[in-house]
């Protein structure tokens, strides 16, 4: 049988009705594919085992002897290895899906996504999901060799709660970077400074480095209404360092909540953001224009 | 003056600053285009203003505010902080931008003056732009969180010339280095950064250190270069040891280590090009 | 619906927004092509050619107008085109250059929703296909412009499209890499009937040899349509053709020539001879009405005694078409160059 041949319709129109089990796991397969080169170039160029979670590590450790020059309680030292550890997510979010989306434009990738069916969202997750083992790593030595080397008691009463919110914090997480995604490419004519962008104030507003309750009270709503990282970090610290005097903006089970509706808003945020960026795109030519 | 004479090893001094004058032009075409104006201003006031503030909260939230020294401390090296950041980066992203983005580093590279003189306009415009940043922080400072200011321009000057020497050998290192990586690097320079920042006494006392540290913090030009600039515009030196260091011999190691750094960084970056023109890594693209 | 136009265009417009004044990349664009047709749109640069392409491959809006493609508006019913087609580029450099070759094309026919297996089955035929088996394990970064290319259009065919749009496909490659994928692009014509082709393309022979029917296009308007014949008969109606003897005919001679049915001349066009050429050597150029007539010519010619040495057809080249239609050629820039082309 001759290679040209794969599909049994016999004509454009039948091939074109696909069920709607076939349109999910198409989309599924899309996700595999693209987290795909991610993975496979972990493999292939190991220096990022040198720069993803040694440095890092190191710059975790920097904030670390902060407190410590301050004689700062020691549960300050966990809150900073832990926000450490969520930064690489965060990390992830902002340079391997928005920043990197934007980049695929740059290839003429971004054209054959939107040419091809699966839905821009499965592409945008294929590529966090290939971060995640970076990512993952990343977090698991911050953890892992900060609370050894520096000592971090930690005080879980609720471990699995404790993980559930970790991973309901990654849905709006990865909703918010899916939303930027296609921000980037709305906003910005290059999305590195747009990524860098994203790093310091969201640090400060996350308090990744110190208590939230630390920031003047309007700021806080803010990021509570806002922010998955600020809104899940307070959560896990209240969660991995129950007792230890320092109390979370809300009680656990309200940020649990706010969680959980960020995480519906801002996917459905992202949908409708790739969305108007494609129909843009469509109408203003921008897919097809480099540097506009 | 003869053109055999004015030539360095085939390049003239004349194609050099041309290539970097032109380069400085482009550099800041490049860095003002990224966006819109607000975003800029934006992106130009935020980040350093946040990094600061993290420290700044941080040390509120244990001192209550007391113990102004240390915050003038974290002050100054967060904003001097941009500095090394906004050079190493800039250095960084230009030979990437360039190799994987505009895909012009290999018309660079052949060109009369090479890609040195290129490289170092090219990334000036990221310099400026970090220089008001530290401008930036250094007035919230002052105007809003006490931090009383003694300049004394005759000590700051020479230091802030020898310090963006050091951190530009840096930068060159780093990017020679990062144009060897088969797999983006564009975040490579901030985790490198997060590595100096940690050695630098940027932030908090070399003291706090673990003493096997020590060496390497107190051989670091960035190191002796933030203690400089702290003297140069507060009066006094950091907390702990190096603060019993007199102004003098805190000028004499910061010449000494940007005298080892420079040479260094110019000749580890003459190899890592080299090896890039043997692996054909000049027009490489890259992409995962 | 078997029935149904493979790709369909009624009054396309598409106009850029521009400095110092918008861009009219097409002006009103119809176009019907039945499916199994190999269409091809040919032009300069700058004549909307890749525009129209963009539109017909949902990644562009037409400002004004309808198209469609396989019956599904390309406004409105993106999602079902995108099932039934794939586009290749020239000058492509898509994809990831640390994955191999076979991992690239895998990777694509996931975007396609192939099953692992079949998307891996897939890969490995349409890399034997398409000449890449020595550089199957190759890294896609170290791959010579003819294999990416080739690469290029193996993803193009990855998801088996019921419509394929090629976009200067041969753009920078060699002789040999151009004729080798024109060459795939024949076979696949042959593998898969009623699969349809848009090209675009500033290559004439290229037109010529892949498409069923042409559209001339410049400043976004098609200027003239049909099969590759049908158009050199715009500027030729008749068949001209170059006949060298070893002596004039006898009987009558050239006059006697061109008194024959069919024939609407005959002169004598010895400075078109060869330089060196005997001196007894006669050229002749005969118009005919038909290319049928050339029989009775040569019939003619050898009753009269002549040995017919060479004979060459005459024809405008799909350029002069152009020329004639617009009063310049493929290679005189228009001054107003727009964004698209």
């Amino acid at each position: 049988m001759s290679g040209y041949r794969g599909t049994p319709a016999t004509n454009a129109r039948e091939a074109a009705e696909w069920s709607t089990g076939r349109v999910l796991w198409s989309n599924l397969r899309a996700v595999i594919g693209r987290a795909y080169p991610r993975v496979i170039g972990l493999t292939r160029e190991p220096s990022w085992i040198f720069f993803e979670i040694a440095l890092p590590f190191l710059a975790v450790s920097a904030f670390v002897f902060v407190y410590r020059a301050l004689d700062a309680p020691e549960e300050f030292i966990g809150f900073v290895v832990l926000g450490g550890a969520v930064t690489s997510f965060w990390l992830n979010v902002v340079w391997m899906m928005a920043a990197q989306f934007y980049w695929e434009k740059d290839q003429g990738n971004l054209e054959l996504y939107f040419t091809a069916p699966m839905h821009l969202m499965s592409i945008l997750a294929g590529m966090a999901i290939g971060g995640l083992v970076m990512t993952s790593s990343r977090a698991l030595a911050v953890i892992g060799i900060g609370s050894i080397l520096y000592g971090v008691t930690y005080s879980i009463d609720q471990p699995f709660l404790l993980a559930g919110v970790f991973l309901l914090t990654m849905i709006p997480l990865y909703g918010m970077g899916m939303l930027f995604a296609s921000l980037f490419l709305l906003w910005g004519r290059e999305a590195y400074h747009l990524a860098e962008l994203l790093q310091e104030p969201i640090y400060f507003l996350g308090g990744v480095n110190f208590p939230l309750v630390a920031l003047p009270g309007a700021v806080v709503g803010v990021v509570m209404a806002t922010l998955p990282l600020g809104v899940g970090l307070d959560a896990m610290r209240q969660l991995a360092f129950a007792g230890s005097g320092v109390e979370g903006v809300l009680p656990v089970g309200v940020e649990i909540a706010i969680l959980a509706a960020m995480g519906v808003i801002f996917l459905v945020g992202a949908r409708v953001a790739l969305r108007y960026l494609e129909h843009l795109a469509r109408r203003e030519g921008r897919l097809t224009l480099k540097w506009q | 003056m003869s053109q055999r004479a004015a030539s360095v090893r085939g390049i003239t001094l004349a194609d050099a600053w041309r290539s970097f004058r032109t380069a400085i032009g482009l550099g800041w075409a490049v860095e003002a285009n990224w966006s819109d104006p607000f975003l800029f201003v934006v992106y130009t006031v935020a980040k350093p203003l946040a990094a600061a503030l993290i420290l700044v909260v941080m040390f509120d939230v244990i001192t209550g505010g007391q113990g102004t020294e240390f915050l003038q401390f974290l002050i100054v090296g967060s904003a001097l902080w941009n500095v090394v950041f906004g050079v190493m980066g800039g250095l960084v992203q230009s030979i990437l931008e360039d190799r994987e983005r505009y895909r012009m580093l290999k018309y660079i590279v052949v060109t009369p003056s090479g890609l040195f003189p290129f490289l170092l306009g090219r990334s000036l415009a990221r310099v400026i732009v970090s220089f008001v940043a530290v401008a930036l922080t250094l007035f919230v400072g002052v105007a809003f969180l006490g931090v009383e200011l003694r300049p004394n321009l005759v000590y700051l000057a020479p230091a802030t010339l020898l310090g963006i020497l050091a951190v530009i050998s840096l930068g060159i290192f780093m990017a020679g280095w990062c144009l060897q990586l088969r797999q983006e690097a564009w975040h490579y320079p901030e985790a490198i950064a997060g590595a100096i920042y940690l050695i630098s006494g940027a932030i908090f006392p070399i003291d706090i250190l673990p003493s096997f540290l020590h060496p390497i913090a107190y051989g670091s030009p960035t190191t002796w270069w933030l203690e400089a600039s702290r003297r140069g515009l507060l009066g006094h030196g950091s907390p702990g040891a190096m603060g019993t260091l007199s102004d003098g011999a805190v000028m004499l190691f910061l010449a000494i280590s940007t005298a080892i750094a420079i040479p260094i960084g110019l000749a580890a970056f003459a190899w890592f090009m080299k090896r890039a023109r043997q692996a054909g890594l000049l027009d490489m693209v890259t992409g995962s | 619906m078997p029935d149904e136009l493979a790709i369909q265009t009624r009054g396309v417009t598409r106009v850029y927004k521009a400095k110092p004044d918008p861009v009219t990349a097409l002006g009103g664009v119809d176009l019907d092509v039945e499916p199994g047709e190999y269409f091809g749109l040919l032009g300069p640069n700058g004549a909307g050619k890749t525009t129209l392409i963009k539109i017909l491959t949902t990644l562009l809006l037409p400002t004004s107008g309808t198209a469609k493609v396989a019956g599904f508006d390309v406004v409105n019913e993106t999602a079902k085109i995108r099932r039934v087609i794939n586009m290749v580029s020239g000058g492509e450099q898509s994809g990831y250059g640390l994955l191999t070759v076979r991992e690239q094309l895998w990777m694509f026919s996931q975007f396609y929703g192939l099953p692992t297996r079949e998307g891996w089955r897939r890969t490995d035929e349409l890399i034997e296909i398409t000449g890449l088996t020595e550089q199957r394990q190759q890294k896609v970064r170290s791959l010579s412009t003819g294999q990416r290319q080739k690469l290029n259009f193996a993803r193009g065919l990855l998801n088996d499209p019921w419509v394929l749009f090629l976009d200067e496909p041969t753009l920078g490659l060699d002789v040999a890499a151009a004729r080798d994928l024109r060459e795939h692009t024949i076979s696949w014509k042959a593998a898969a009937p009623g699969r349809t082709l848009l090209l675009t393309t500033h290559y004439m022979v290229e037109a010529e040899q892949l498409c069923d029917r042409i559209a001339i296009v410049d400043r976004g308007k098609i200027l003239a349509l049909g099969t590759p014949e049908e158009l050199r008969r715009r500027v030729q109606a008749e068949s001209i053709f170059r006949l060298e003897l070893d002596q004039l005919p006898r009987n009558g001679g050239i006059a006697g020539i061109g008194e024959l049915p069919g024939v609407l001349s005959a002169v004598r066009a010895d400075e078109e001879l060869a330089d060196g050429a005997a001196s007894d050597r006669v050229a002749l150029k005969v118009a005919l009405a038909d290319d049928s007539a050339l029989t009775s010519v040569v019939t003619a010619v050898a009753e009269r005694g002549s040995l017919l040495i060479g004979l060459v057809k005459s024809e405008p080249s799909l350029e002069d078409v152009f020329v004639e239609l617009v009063g310049r050629g493929f290679g005189d820039e228009r001054s107003d160059d727009g964004e698209a082309s």
